[in-house]
């Protein structure tokens, strides 16, 4: 469906340093959970350019993945994210299509989670995607879809490791198309 | 395409493509077991593939909570990811 896209990285350099000098201040605010005082300074990365690519393919031919930041892990698995780093946690967990959703665990725990919990397709709607593949309004979804802890305050670590691995897996898959999902 | 209840935070972000959602933190697709809700959320999402074709732009979906509000740090949230 999408034609090449490119990350604007030029924000990185700027970004690490100013981090560096707001972290010390702002990890006992958080430790205290006093986030908006906090996150009144955090050194947010200023983007120039919003990433683009063309729509190249009709939607019931075209492959969809999904990306999730509710920190959901396959229970007896996968290991659950650090839901209690004050820096959070810039890893991600790989979730094949056929999983149950329901059997998913959370462990992010910047949101409240009895909507996900009654039902997850709120945050990770694999079985609705599989009702719109079946009625042919999607071609079809990845192999695997991912989820990642949607707090952590290291942007820059976001962008350089987790975000290009996850973007180069979908591709390898052959995504058409992408629906993130920031809980 | 990302979906978003906090327009702010996404336009720092600066998606290629969004989705409005007017859902409290933690559902962004509506109700639990609302699945005509959650089918509606995705068919107009997944077209808005096709109907953006400016960079950055955004579809302002319709729909509302229709459930208590969810409690979320002392505050009760119907609307958004902090309202």
């Amino acid at each position: 469906m999408t034609a090449v896209a490119r990350a604007d990285t030029r924000w990185v350099a700027e970004f690490r340093s100013r981090y560096d000098a707001w972290w010390p201040a702002a990890a006992p605010l958080i430790e205290a959970h006093d986030y908006a005082s906090a996150f009144k300074s955090y050194p947010w990365p200023v983007f120039t350019e919003t990433p683009w690519a063309l729509v190249t393919k009709p939607l019931r031919a075209s492959r969809v993945g999904v990306v999730t930041t509710g920190g959901l892990y396959r229970a007896g698995h996968d290991v659950p994210f650090d839901g209690k780093a004050l820096e959070g946690d810039w890893s991600f967990r790989a979730i094949p299509a056929e999983t149950p959703i329901q059997t998913l665990g959370i462990s992010h725990e910047h949101f409240p989670h009895e909507t996900a919990q009654a039902d997850m397709n709120t945050i990770f709607p694999l079985g609705r995607l599989r009702e719109l593949e079946a009625g042919g309004e999607i071609g079809g979804l990845t192999l695997t879809h991912y989820s990642l802890m949607g707090y952590c305050t290291r942007a820059a670590d976001v962008a350089e490791t987790m975000a290009p691995e996850i973007a180069s897996r979908l591709k390898a898959e052959g995504a058409d198309a992408v629906l993130v999902i920031p809980v | 395409m990302s979906l978003s209840n906090n327009p702010v935070a996404t336009g720092r972000v600066m998606p290629p493509r969004w989705a409005h959602v007017r859902f409290p933190r933690g559902s962004m697709l509506g109700e639990p077991g609302n699945r005509g809700k959650q089918m509606a959320v995705l068919r107009d999402t997944v077209a808005a593939f096709g109907s953006i074709t400016t960079p950055g732009g955004h579809v302002e979906l319709p729909y509302r909570w229709e459930a208590s509000p969810i409690m979320w740090r002392g505050r009760r949230l119907s609307e958004g990811s902090n309202s």
